[in-house]
């Protein structure tokens, strides 16, 4: 019958479609290239180098010192059981737990959350884990932070990005 | 002819002005509209947007947006420069009127309807434009550089990065790293100073020309 | 300033419009070879490198040479497919 569908494909549409195609792939293109301008330069901290974090003897036992480590904020404490080392970075909402003598836990102000200080799990509070534990190694009258006991754990924990 | 007159007539030979000017100044305004006080929330809006361009662009002279002088840059503008508190202030207040004042007239226009057809469009403009009001605030809040700025930002920057697929990559982008410091500090800056004024003139003038082509809404 | 609307008409026929049509082609595969050549480089960079005056340089020829290519395309589209009836009024 003469009721045909007639589908005209010329080469001028076919020219307009590819440069179409063009066009978005080199928009596309310039789109990644802002986001590789915009994108921040994080540098994998991967070094197991010894930090030496203070003399022994500046830390008697009960007291702390803070210190960095792998950019992130941790406390050093002498524990009558020995030295202990934890990031102090609280899992919960990121703020920084600090040493509470009287109460013997880290105990982070935002939310209170408490921590043991000699293992670095959550005593009570919000917190969801526990405090990610540093190897010391105590040598020539001088402590050292070498690196996170468990590195795995640390990378789940969103506030220590980059750290391990 | 006043001088006034003389001006006028000077600038309508040339540019025609009172063909463009006529209809922009002289429209009417139903009663309801000009008698009724929650038909100014959206002004007043725009009058602090005004108000904080002006003050930020004061503040912007003296401020100096690195981890080390930003706070003593303020303390500076605070007690050193003339007026400086003053327009420090007034910045701060402006910004607090405008948030109000965006929530208070998006409220307004929920409970009038004046979101129907043919005003759709409109309400997603102006939902954008509270959405990057807050934007503002935001960005500025970092810029002292204090306690209250850093960890406020860190909540901010957390709560981004929750979002669950494209969390960490948004709060990567935000902060510029890891953890909120120089690089995050300059991205605000520009976020607040240069990006988003621009965006929010834009919209605005979409937002005024769409409300001026279609009338303000009829009467409750 | 009036326009009236383009009214293209059938298009050309005849050898050199297919040669033109061709060579377009042709030209369209380069520049999408161009192009992904540009913003493979500009990405598998790293920062420093992409710095240097060279690299900019190199950027530069590569973008200028899409240009000309797109140039051409646009050359051989209008003068090889269209007819030469297009209306424009100015008045």
């Amino acid at each position: 019958m003469e009721d045909k569908i007639t589908l005209t494909f010329t080469r001028r549409k076919l020219t307009e479609i590819l440069m179409g195609l063009v066009a978005l792939f080199f928009a596309g293109g310039s789109i990644a290239s802002i986001l590789k301008y915009l994108w921040p330069a994080t540098t994998a901290k991967g070094e197991t180098i010894e930090i030496k974090i203070a003399n022994a003897d500046e830390v008697p036992t009960g007291s702390v010192r803070k210190f960095m480590f792998n950019g992130k904020a941790s406390v050093l404490l002498h524990m009558p059981a020995g030295f202990r080392a934890f990031g102090s970075v609280c899992t919960h909402l990121g703020c920084i737990a600090y040493w509470k003598p009287d109460e013997n836990i880290l105990f982070c102000p935002c939310h209170l959350g408490k921590f043991d200080p000699n293992t670095g799990a959550v005593v009570s509070g919000p917190p969801p884990s526990p405090l990610p534990a540093i190897d010391i190694v105590v040598k020539d009258g001088a402590v050292f932070a070498l690196k996170w006991k468990d590195p795995n754990y640390v990378k789940t924990i969103s506030f220590y990005a980059g750290a391990a | 002819m006043s001088l006034l007159d003389k001006i006028y007539k000077w600038l309508n030979d040339r540019f025609k002005l009172r063909d463009l000017l006529t209809p922009i100044v002289k429209h009417p305004a139903p009663e309801y509209a000009v008698t009724n006080p929650l038909y100014c929330l959206g002004g007043i809006a725009f009058l602090c947007f005004l108000i904080l361009v002006g003050t930020g662009i004061f503040l912007a002279m003296y401020y100096k947006p690195t981890p080390l002088e930003a706070y003593k840059s303020v303390e500076h503008i605070m007690t050193a420069v003339p007026m400086g508190s003053l327009i420090r202030s007034i910045h701060h207040w402006a910004a607090n009127t405008m948030i109000a004042a965006v929530m208070l007239h998006m409220m307004r226009i929920y409970f009038m309807g004046a979101y129907k057809k043919p005003r759709e469009l409109n309400w997603v403009v102006g939902v954008t434009l509270l959405l990057i009001t807050t934007t503002f605030g935001f960005s500025g809040y970092l810029l002292p550089w204090d306690q209250l700025a850093f960890w406020a930002t860190k909540i901010g920057t957390g709560i981004a990065g929750s979002i669950p697929i494209m969390g960490q990559y948004i709060s990567l982008l935000l902060v510029g790293g890891n953890d909120i410091g120089a690089e995050t500090m300059t991205r605000f800056f520009a976020l607040h100073v240069m990006v988003l004024p621009a965006t929010t003139a834009f919209l605005m003038i979409l937002h005024f020309a769409m409300i001026r082509i279609q009338g303000i809404s009829g009467r409750l | 300033m009036h326009i009236e609307k383009i009214e293209y008409g059938p298009e050309k026929t005849g050898f050199w419009s297919q040669v033109a049509f061709g060579l377009v082609i042709l030209l369209t595969l380069a520049a999408v070879v161009i192009t992904g050549n540009i913003f493979w480089k500009i990405l598998s960079s790293d920062a420093s490198t992409a710095s240097t005056r060279s690299f900019i340089e190199e950027v530069g020829t590569l973008l200028a040479y899409l240009l000309f290519d797109l140039g051409a395309i646009i050359y051989l589209y209008v003068k090889g497919l269209l007819q030469d009836e297009y209306v424009t009024t100015l008045e």
